[in-house]
């Protein structure tokens, strides 16, 4: 589903973000991101979204070779993946509804699909009764479960998570990964990045760490340090 | 329709947010349409004078008055062999007497002044190309009889010099202007995009095509140079009205523009207008919206 080969980023030419970085993560799988501040985990999601291109290497993702893909043709890769973020990122004068919408709109959906399945999604994320809620009527963790819910409204093959659980507290980091779990189990590709080593510990699932740039770890079932 | 709607709603709460920059932008767009338009009627009234002048007689041959019918037959036939002249018409002191009388009949002060007998004979010669007056003036010139030789043309081209000055004043000044208002236009275009960064973001996050992010502000700017652009189209019929037709009270031979002329010009300026504001806006957004 995700295939780095030989993936190098730099930034003016000095700073090394990644370095010679090469991973492979099949269907379905659940992987975590691990790594100090500044390893590289932001630069490597942010090149899976082609938000940025790769100084040197290839990265494939579902099936397509980015570094090909003509820039118009870049919104319906997007269309395939799920982003979620430490800092929720909702529009604050949008309702919960609107925000979950909003997803669905830009992308053209016809309203009668939007009316059916953002409150279903809305409903999923266990926040059926906030609809018309505000963003900063919210906690942290209802914030987060909405911007799930917006990630995940469309049925994207693959959800990247950058830190999600990073604004919040431990007890609610456990319903966020709850939620991500179950997004995995019907088949989605999870990614997710985060210092939270309780979580890593807890899920035994695939580790990546990387360390300025390289993967120095890759391991099954992993935890968070050695 | 919910597209339609969509792109309808981000517009108007776009122009909204921004009133004043966006009235900055308008009334730019405005004076410098209302000056292209400007050059352009009065170069179009220019033509037209032009126009009614040609048509009419070039050259004024006064004779003086003593002079023999001999010698007044013979500078008619002088004229009418000559290959420029396209015809002559001899017009006596009573006619042009009557002429005068006419011209500035409800005048009295001054046709009490003049008499009959201040008003001299003349030829009227029409010429084949007015441009060859001063090749007829040297062939007339000695010969016996003739009081003075005058261009008619002389008598505008003051008024033509001034009014090409004026024309090219405004056609200069109106593109000055119009690089003003696009700057303008991509400028609020532009702070609306920043206003709405993170909304476009998500946009782009969720696979939003380019297309559909610019086109709200697209509509934007088109909008904005319309307006401009209307504003522009109604100040100029007004003032057509008001000062172009006032002439033509005062001045008899003052042709006026018609209307289906003027009309002409609604789709020039909208066209500018609307092209120039798109042209802004485009520029305006590219360096935001790169993927």
């Amino acid at each position: 589903m995700i295939k780095c080969d030989h993936v190098n980023k730099t930034y003016k030419d000095t700073v090394v973000a990644l370095d010679d970085c090469n991973l492979e993560i099949g269907k379905g799988e659940f992987v975590f991101l691990v790594g100090p501040t500044g390893s590289g985990k932001s630069t490597l999601l942010r090149l899976l979204l082609k938000e940025e291109e790769p100084s040197r290497g290839e990265i494939h993702v579902a099936g397509k070779n980015i570094g090909k893909l003509s820039p118009w043709k870049v919104p319906m890769l997007r269309r395939n993946i799920g982003t979620v973020f430490q800092d929720f990122k909702l529009l604050p004068d949008k309702t919960v509804f609107s925000n979950v919408a909003f997803a669905l709109e830009v992308i053209g959906k016809p309203k009668h699909v939007i009316d059916q399945r953002v409150p279903e999604m809305v409903e999923i994320v266990g926040l059926g009764q906030k609809l018309n809620n505000y963003p900063d009527d919210l906690s942290g963790g209802e914030q987060q479960r909405v911007a799930l819910a917006r990630a995940f409204v469309n049925r994207p093959l693959i959800m990247l998570a950058d830190e999600p659980t990073g604004n919040l507290d431990p007890a609610t980091s456990v319903e966020i990964m709850k939620l991500l779990d179950r997004i995995n189990r019907i088949g989605t590709t999870v990614v997710m990045a985060t210092h939270d080593n309780a979580i890593v510990d807890a899920m035994r699932r695939r580790v990546i760490e990387l360390e300025n740039g390289k993967v120095v770890r890759d391991q099954d079932r992993g935890v968070y340090g050695y | 329709m919910r597209r339609l709607s969509y792109y309808f709603n981000e517009t108007v709460n776009s122009l909204r947010r921004q009133g004043l920059m966006v009235f900055a932008a308008v009334s730019t767009v405005f004076i410098s349409l209302f000056l292209f338009g400007g050059a352009l009627l009065i170069g179009k009234e220019v033509n037209l004078i032009l126009d009614y002048t040609t048509e009419k007689v070039q050259v004024a041959v006064f004779l003086q008055d003593t002079i023999s019918d001999g010698d007044r037959s013979r500078l008619q036939t002088m004229l009418q062999d000559m290959p420029e002249v396209d015809s002559v018409r001899y017009e006596s002191k009573q006619e042009a007497y009557r002429r005068f009388l006419q011209i500035f009949k409800g005048e009295p002060a001054i046709t009490n002044n003049v008499t009959a007998d201040a008003i001299p004979a003349s030829f009227q010669v029409k010429l084949r190309d007015p441009s060859k007056f001063d090749v007829v003036a040297a062939r007339l010139s000695g010969q016996p009889g003739i009081e003075s030789i005058r261009d008619n043309r002389d008598i505008l081209s003051k008024f033509f010099a001034v009014a090409r000055i004026l024309r090219l004043g405004a056609f200069i000044a109106g593109i000055v202007v119009l690089a003003a208002a696009a700057t303008l236009i991509g400028n609020t275009v532009r702070m609306g995009v920043f206003a709405r960064r993170k909304e476009i973001g998500i946009m782009r996050l969720v696979g939003a095509t380019n297309w559909f992010i610019r086109i709200p502000f697209l509509i934007e700017g088109a909008i904005e140079g319309l307006v401009g652009s209307a504003a522009a189209i109604i100040t100029l019929f007004i003032l057509r009205r008001l000062f172009f037709n006032s002439f033509h009270n005062y001045i008899l031979f003052w042709p006026v523009i018609p209307t289906s002329e003027v009309v002409l010009y609604v789709p020039i300026l909208c066209g500018i207008g609307v092209a120039v504001s798109l042209l802004a806006s485009f520029v305006a957004m590219r360096r935001f919206l790169e993927v």
